[in-house]
């Protein structure tokens, strides 16, 4: 569904990634570790069309990310929730459905909130939400969009691990049914190999694939992985790629 | 005012005890030092001024308000308008705003005597007069508080492909609100400070043409009485102004804004 090739952002003074080669298939759920810096954000906002590559191109469904963009595809989720504090819950959901030009359907962003476990909070405003809360808004408000692209930027990096892990595995089940297409940022080595299908691991500056895992652990991801061989290899293999000295590029 | 407003009983209190010994003192000295009271009349003489010529003051205070408000709200309309534009065009920022925070350090009031040449010695020339002392904070408040949406919250609306107009007027404008209302809070006191100046150059009427009259006329009761009125007008403008945020910010409650 999406094909990267050669991606090269740069800015004024600094190129942020070189030479990325990715594909992503629908309905995949791809994990992006790297340290901070190495350009991951970037790469999001290149796939999202929120940021013209430099060279190289980005084709979703045989498109330019533009037109996924202005067609309604791509749903985005930061760290910060970005929550409007003059909003409700429910209210920031379907505001953002709205803005897009979509026909709304509250009945639909009543469910998405019921299926993140706020129910009971539906009229409650971002100040009266804890941070994972407000994070489980910021989710249901981009599930809403019927977007089945979705950027997530370290969703999960202000929260607590505990809180973290929850959310992961909700998540993950979330979108079990949706066919979404995942591409998740995060800083934590164990959530990109519990969450992904594949992990990418990005380093240095510029920022370029150090390596592609394809993580084949059992469905449904559930938190007994947490203690489970493979998945302690794998966290192992995608931890090594990141911390040995620059290997030769392939 | 009740605890919930955050307002705790001595906060009120207090102030009027001070207030209250300061009036006492005053009397204590004029009574105890007979000062003359064309130097400095007792509260009482003050009270009785304002008290037996109600009319007095109530027309001169209606003639500064109406300038307060006619002049401010013109002033302070063009300023968000002028503002938004500022705020909104990149263009407009880079070419305008270097001025705008240049002409701070220019004294408004000396601009009085400018517009006395062009427009006369009429209530229009005290209404521009306010109208541009309210003007400058308006424009600065504004496109600073255009500036305040949260780049992700910028990011996401690009990815849903906002329209400018929604972006501006959903999102931006009520992250700016608590900036428009320092704007506002600032203009709303220049914009007495502009009414009386206007009325010692050009007016024939109004509370600072009272004061001016009772310095001709070494009249201090009547000077010390219009300057309380103008004391309760300004506080009133003000409180005008608070008790609309207040209203705005129940609706906009935009984080870090306390009224
Ligand atoms: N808009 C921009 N203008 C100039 N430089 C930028 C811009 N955005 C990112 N950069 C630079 O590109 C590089 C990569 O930034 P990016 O935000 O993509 O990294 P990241 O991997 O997301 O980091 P982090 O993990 O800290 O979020 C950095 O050196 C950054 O300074
Ligand atoms: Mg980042």
């Amino acid at each position: 569904m999406i094909r990267v090739e050669g991606l090269t952002v740069s800015f004024e003074t600094v190129t942020a990634v070189e030479g990325v080669d990715l594909e992503v298939g629908r309905g995949e759920f791809l994990t992006i570790v790297g340290p901070s810096g190495c350009g991951k954000t970037t790469l999001l906002h290149a796939v999202g069309g929120l940021q013209e590559p430099t060279e190289g191109r980005i084709r979703i469904d045989g498109e330019p990310p533009g037109r996924a963009r202005d067609a309604g595809r791509v749903g985005l989720v930061f760290q910060e929730h970005t929550l409007l504090p003059w909003k409700t819950a429910l209210g920031n959901v379907t505001f953002l459905r709205r803005i897009a030009g979509k026909p709304p359907d509250e009945p639909g962003a009543r469910r998405l909130l019921d299926a993140v476990g706020l129910s009971g909070f539906l009229e409650a405003y971002p100040r009266e939400l804890s941070g994972g809360m407000a994070q489980r808004v910021a989710i249901a408000r981009a599930l809403h969009l019927d977007a089945d692209l979705l950027l997530m930027d370290e969703p999960f990096g202000a929260l607590d691990e505990i809180t973290r892990d929850e959310l992961g595995v909700e998540l993950r089940d979330l979108l079990r049914e949706r066919e979404t297409t995942v591409l998740f940022v995060t800083h934590s080595v164990p959530e990109a190999v519990f969450l992904g299908d594949r992990c990418v691991v990005l380093r240095g500056t510029p920022g370029r694939i150090e390596g592609v895992f394809d993580l084949d652990l059992p469905e449904p991801r559930e938190p007994s992985l947490f203690t489970d061989r493979t998945f302690q290899e794998w966290v192992g293999e995608v931890r090594a790629a990141l911390y040995v000295e620059a290997s030769p590029r392939r | 005012m009740n605890a919930a407003r955050g307002v705790r009983s001595g906060d009120l209190l207090y102030p009027t005890v001070a207030l209250a010994a300061g009036i006492a003192l005053w009397w204590t000295l004029s009574v105890a030092l007979a000062i003359p009271s064309f130097l400095l009349p007792s509260p009482d003489e003050v009270a009785a001024q304002l008290v037996g010529n109600p009319r007095l003051y109530l027309v001169n205070a209606l003639a500064t308000v109406e300038k307060v408000v006619v002049g401010g709200a013109v002033g302070t309309a063009a300023g968000f308008g002028f503002g938004l534009v500022v705020g909104t065009i990149p263009l407009a920022r880079r070419a305008l705003y270097p001025y705008l925070v240049t002409v701070r350090v220019l004294p408004k009031i000396a601009i009085a005597p400018v517009l006395l040449i062009y427009l006369g010695t009429g209530f229009t020339t005290a209404v521009v007069f306010v109208a541009l002392v309210t003007f400058f904070p308006l424009v600065v408040s504004t496109a600073a508080g255009l500036s305040r949406t949260p780049e992700p919250q910028l990011d996401l609306l690009r990815s849903v492909n906002a329209g400018p107009i929604d972006t501006l007027v959903r999102v931006r404008l009520p992250y700016a609100l608590p900036d428009v209302f320092a704007g506002l809070k600032q203009s709303v006191t220049l914009a007495v400070v502009g009414a009386v100046v206007a009325e010692w150059v050009v007016a024939r009427r109004g509370l600072g043409y009272l004061i001016l009259l009772g310095m001709e006329n070494l009249r201090t009761d009547i000077m010390i009485a219009a300057l309380s009125v103008l004391v309760v007008v300004g506080l009133s403008c003000y409180g005008g102004v608070v008790l609309c945020q207040r209203a705005i910010v129940r609706r906009f409650p935009v984080t870090g804004t306390e009224p």
